[in-house]
């Protein structure tokens, strides 16, 4: 082979190849007509020779998989004539390879919008159609009224999702009762000093077995909510995970609340109280050790109590606040924001049946709700289903202090509609906050302060970049009346205007 | 006497032709299935990137403009984007040796005739290729985290005086990821190995046992040299594969932690599909692996250069 | 007995002894992987290390045969395998033999293109074989799913028969052409006998591929369910937030074990020598 003649040539196949690129390559704008005829082609072959119908559904529910399964079966003997195809992935897997397929007109019938979109994006990228004219009257009247918002299951009068659950905090610190009495803890503790000693007690009595905390921090995601909790816990003003909010102007990264936070996690590095597997597991695996006794505290949220009743019987647990630094009180952490779930997608050949699905899900009868609800997996969005089934001790602690210790903050997209350009346009800064905790775990950066100043920093010039791309005025990131140990309500949004 | 010459020239010249003509007609033959698979699902895939790294698209809405090379602008002031080149190097160079030398001493080993159980050797040594990956993921922290075996033995050796945590700390990931990675892909180069050593005919050992030549001196003074064009080409591929290194990475460390382990296949595959706030950039990873690939190939290229005004100087 | 032939034996007592001594290290994770698919989530944790589950379960098989429908997509599984390594194979030798024995117009532009297109990572392949694939009207068909299976990383494949048949002497050939064969017959009849060894790694890599993709074939058959592979069925054990981690255990036992059995009975073809039988 003679590499060298091969150089000169291989230069002339990427010139060749990139004029090539001009034509025919451009990214499927898939937008309704012009794929409507294969879709009919595929619907045509799916109905199978006894009338059946397959509706494709597709989302990442794990958490509660089990009581899906029980549901499909349940409703496909109530509807012999609908077939479920139930596909789950992960979100990552899911922008991978279903994002395609809707943009081409061939996507399942019904699908979550993935996170990182917005609802008025998605509609207007031709993927939901609304479920009005679909579901009857009565469906959406079952409804917690805080079940719907606008941009997130409504856009003006047309419901486009459903969303899963009701919203409730994803980070609380659950503790394991036996390993804090056997280290002679008798107190939960509430601040950073007294959590830091009884870690320390735990790790000591543990002897290499046993420490203080632990958690998934090979996912950034979840050491990022877990900052943004203490930061809130702390007093600052700190939006929720994914969400865009700032403090004075800036993104409230480098702000005293969240150094309080990370110096409170650079503690129990220095402790040696941090379970030194936490840097290389996820959230999962954190959950099976936590449950094996491995760790005195979690710091996850309310999935967990379902799997460790499932598992994990003898589990002698509790959940407790998200510690705040000595002396500060009267601090809440960031009420769970409403999150847009499963829609109809607009191009589904059988959206009749794929909004009796949907309304099965939320029926009764069905029995997925109160299955969920019962085991701990999530708090229902219908109100009577949470008070007659809501039974298990763990989830009514987890929902009380959730209840008690958070308020809810403000939103962009409920106050400026051009929230939803900002949110397509506005691009991750790197290292980002939860890559910054785990260099702090990992004890790769000793200096997080000047992290966090950078971060902060070029977190505001993006900010302030992204709304003047699209036209908004930078000063909607703040909210000057928002009073952090109070609900942001909407008359709150009101005097704003 | 001239005219009969110019008409034999003539003749010969356009038998040549048409043998030439023949020739190409059937080699075009033989390769057009390889050449239309190639344009259909690795060329025309390229071209897309290509299109797509001029563009600011997340991949997820309709909604892409043409930035022309602003993404390549931007990645050269990006660390992170540095970082994962580096590391891909790093790694790269740590792996390459290693893997060889390992796969092709148990191909050469496992090669002889005379060796009794070395289909099942083989086996043994191939089944890593095939272990699911999350299931290695799992076991391997469980090995190497702190309480782990290797860690427990290391310490009662008085090798380690405290336990190391090997996936976890950033100064021994990428090499601990490096020994991962040889055990498992392995098997797959001991393949291609044996695969290269059966050209070398029988009659060759033969006569180097006549010469009383032992098996290890065999092997570097006649076998070394027969497989050495194969070996190029196992070679190369150990690099490239060892370059775009992406699931083993991915299943045992995400590129943690804090980026120590950040290869440019999970720098793109973060870039491209996953996002905190906002919407992920497609264009932009496209973008970065584009430009890895051309790095790549121009260091290929005067590697190449080197290697032959070096073989040119020694002559 | 003599000397010599003494520590021959010690010799060989020694290297076995190292073999399989390293060899159980070497696959002691995928034992921990089949015994793992025999216990039970909490042992799956509480016994870390042990390779023999305390309490014995097939619970987790049951499962995983519930959730794939695993009759067809078994059989899907071996007709798209066993499809694409045939074109893959037949492709890849008769490229690689043009490639390796003859210097025809556009080789080395043919060799700069594929060896430049290995070197570059790519983002998205689905995008892109997503298209080709509707393009020839074929989502959903197991057809489709055989051709973006072929179409993936042959390159390699490729490269390792043109340096192959660049090493086969000319000589043979020469006297296949002397007896009236043309190029096709030539190849048919002695290069393709020749090439086992390169074949038989084509075809377990290949296979192994091809066995285990997922991404794609999932894009390619969502809309058909009929027309999945096993692979699709079994990998929503890991999801967002949990992981089943015997359930994976167990659908990797059951993937693994068609694969093995295929190299066991494919390894038989690295035979030392065997190229210099078939000349002589």
């Amino acid at each position: 082979m003679k590499l060298k003649r091969l150089g000169t040539l291989l230069l002339t196949a990427i010139i060749a190849a990139t004029t090539l690129a001009g034509c025919g390559a451009m990214p499927s704008t898939g937008n309704g007509n012009e794929t409507g005829e294969n879709a009919s082609v595929i619907a045509a072959t799916e109905e199978n020779t006894d009338g059946q119908i397959t509706l494709r559904v597709v989302d990442w529910s794990d958490g509660s998989a089990t009581q899906r399964e029980e549901f499909h079966k349940k409703f496909e003997e109530a509807h012999p004539d609908i077939k479920i195809e139930y596909t789950m992935l992960t979100v990552d897997q899911f922008k991978n390879t279903i994002v395609t397929m809707i943009k081409s007109g061939e996507g399942p019938d019904l699908f979550p919008i993935p996170v990182g979109l917005t609802l008025n994006t998605a509609v207007e990228e031709g993927w939901f159609q609304p479920i009005n004219d679909y579901v009857t009257d009565e469906f959406r009247n079952k409804f917690d009224p805080e079940a719907f918002a606008e941009g997130v299951t409504d856009i003006g009068d047309e419901w486009y999702t459903v969303t899963e659950q009701m919203p409730i905090i994803q980070c609380l610190f659950f503790y394991n009762k036996d390993i804090l009495n056997q280290a002679g803890v008798t107190e939960v503790p509430t601040t950073y000093s007294e959590f830091r000693e009884a870690c320390k007690k735990v790790t000591e009595m543990g002897n290499g077995n046993v420490y203080g905390l632990i958690d998934g921090g090979k996912q950034m995601n979840r050491m990022d909510v877990m900052a943004r909790s203490l930061a809130a816990a702390a007093g600052g003003k700190v939006a929720a995970t994914q969400k865009v909010l700032t403090d004075n102007g800036v993104a409230p990264y480098d702000s005293k609340e969240m150094n309080d936070a990370l110096g409170f996690i650079k503690g129990l590095v220095d402790d040696g109280s941090i379970h030194p597997d936490t840097i290389n597991i996820s959230a999962p695996e954190a959950r099976e050790l936590f449950a094996q006794g491995q760790a005195a505290f979690l710091c996850q949220g309310m999935w967990c109590v379902s799997q460790w009743d499932a598992n994990y019987p003898d589990l002698n647990y509790g959940v407790m606040a998200v510690p705040v630094p000595d002396g500060v009180t009267n601090t809440y952490v960031q009420a769970g924001e409403l999150s847009p779930w499963m829609g109809i997608y607009k191009q589904s050949k059988h959206p009749k049946e794929a909004a009796e699905y949907l309304m099965a899900l939320y029926d009764e009868q069905y029995g997925y709700q109160q299955s969920n609800v019962e085991s701990g997996s999530f708090v229902s969005c219908i109100p009577e289903i949470n008070e007659k089934y809501m039974t298990n001790e763990h989830m009514k602690q987890y929902y009380t202090i959730a209840e008690e210790t958070s308020r809810v903050v403000p939103t962009l997209v409920k106050r400026d509609e051009k929230a939803n350009d900002f949110y397509a346009e506005v691009k991750d800064v790197q290292p980002s906050l939860g890559a910054i905790v785990q260099g702090i775990i990992s004890q790769s950066i000793t200096d997080y302060d000047s992290a966090l100043k950078t971060l902060a920093n070029d977190t505001t010039t993006e900010w302030k970049r992204a709304s003047e791309a699209v036209g908004m005025d930078y000063s909607s990131l703040e909210f000057p009346n928002w009073d952090a140990t109070k609900d942001y309500t909407d008359a709150d949004y009101e005097t704003l205007k | 006497m001239t005219k009969t010459k110019y008409a034999v020239d003539a003749a010969t010249r356009r038998i040549r032709f048409k043998r030439k003509l023949k020739l190409n007609l059937w080699c075009w033959m033989f390769m057009s299935l390889a050449v239309g698979f190639y344009i259909l699902f690795q060329g025309y895939p390229i071209i897309c990137s290509i299109q797509y790294s001029l563009l600011d698209w997340s991949g997820m809405t309709s909604n892409a403009t043409f930035i022309g090379l602003q993404n390549y602008k931007e990645l050269m002031h990006d660390e992170l984007f540095w970082n994962a080149f580096i590391n891909s190097f790093k790694y790269m160079v740590m792996i390459v040796p290693l893997e060889l030398a390992v796969s092709l001493f148990l191909a050469y080993l496992l090669n002889d005739e005379k060796m009794k159980g070395r289909g099942l050797y083989r086996t043994m040594y191939f089944v890593p290729v095939v272990t699911t990956a999350s299931v290695v993921g799992i076991i391997m922290i469980f090995i190497l985290g702190v309480q782990g075996p290797v860690n427990h033995l290391l310490v009662t050796l008085h090798i380690l005086k405290n336990p190391i945590n090997f996936l976890g700390n950033a100064k021994y990931a990428l090499p601990t990821l490096v020994i991962i990675s040889l055990w498992k892909d392995c098997g797959t180069y001991m393949i291609y190995w044996l695969a290269g050593l059966q050209g070398v005919s029988k009659d060759v050992y033969e006569a180097a046992t006549i010469d009383g030549a032992n098996r290890r001196q065999t092997f570097f003074h006649i076998v070394l040299p027969l497989i050495a064009p194969t070996g190029g080409i196992i070679a190369i591929l150990c690099a490239i594969n060892s370059l775009k290194v992406f699931d083993i990475v991915k299943t045992m460390t995400e590129g943690g932690p804090y980026y120590a382990t950040d290869v440019i296949a999970t720098y793109v595959y973060r870039t491209a599909f996953s996002s905190e706030i906002g919407m992920p950039r497609l264009g932009y990873a496209s973008a970065a692996a584009l430009f890895f690939g051309g790095a790549v190939i121009i260091i290929g290229i005067l590697l190449n250069a080197m290697k032959d005004r070096l073989q040119k100087n020694v002559q | 007995m003599s000397k010599e032939k003494k520590i021959h034996i010690v010799k060989s007592v020694i290297k076995h002894g190292l073999l399989l001594c390293v060899g159980f290290f070497w696959i002691y994770p995928f034992l921990w992987m089949i015994s793992a698919s025999f216990k039970g989530q909490n042992e799956f944790f509480q016994n870390r290390m042990g390779l023999i589950p305390v309490q014995p379960t097939i619970d987790n098989f049951i499962r995983i045969w519930q959730k794939a429908d695993f009759g067809t997509y078994f059989i899907n599984t071996i007709i798209v395998t066993a499809f694409s390594v045939i074109i893959v194979l037949i492709m890849t030798m008769m490229a690689g033999y043009a490639m390796g024995r003859y210097k025809f117009l556009g080789r080395n532009l043919c060799m700069a293109v594929f060896l430049a297109s290995i070197a570059i990572p790519l983002v998205s392949t689905i995008i892109p074989t997503y298209e080709v694939v509707k393009g020839m009207n074929l989502v959903g068909t197991k057809l489709g799913l055989i051709l973006s299976q072929a179409g993936g990383a042959h390159v390699i494949f490729l490269l390792l028969f043109t340096s192959f048949f660049q090493s086969v002497p000319n000589e043979l050939e020469e006297a296949s052409k002397i007896d009236g064969c043309n190029y096709f017959q030539t190849f048919f009849y002695i290069m393709m006998k020749l090439c086992k060894p390169v074949a038989t790694t084509v075809v377990i890599m290949e296979t192994i591929w091809a066995w285990n993709a997922f991404m794609l074939p999932l894009v390619l058959t969502l809309n058909n369910p009929s027309s999945r592979t096993l692979a699709v069925g079994l990998y929503a054990f890991k999801g967002e937030n949990t992981v089943d981690w015997t359930g994976i255990a167990a659908g990797g036992s059951i993937a693994v074990i068609p694969v093995i059995i295929l190299f066991v009975l494919m390894q038989k073809h690295f035979v030392e020598g065997i190229a210099g039988a078939v000349k002589s």
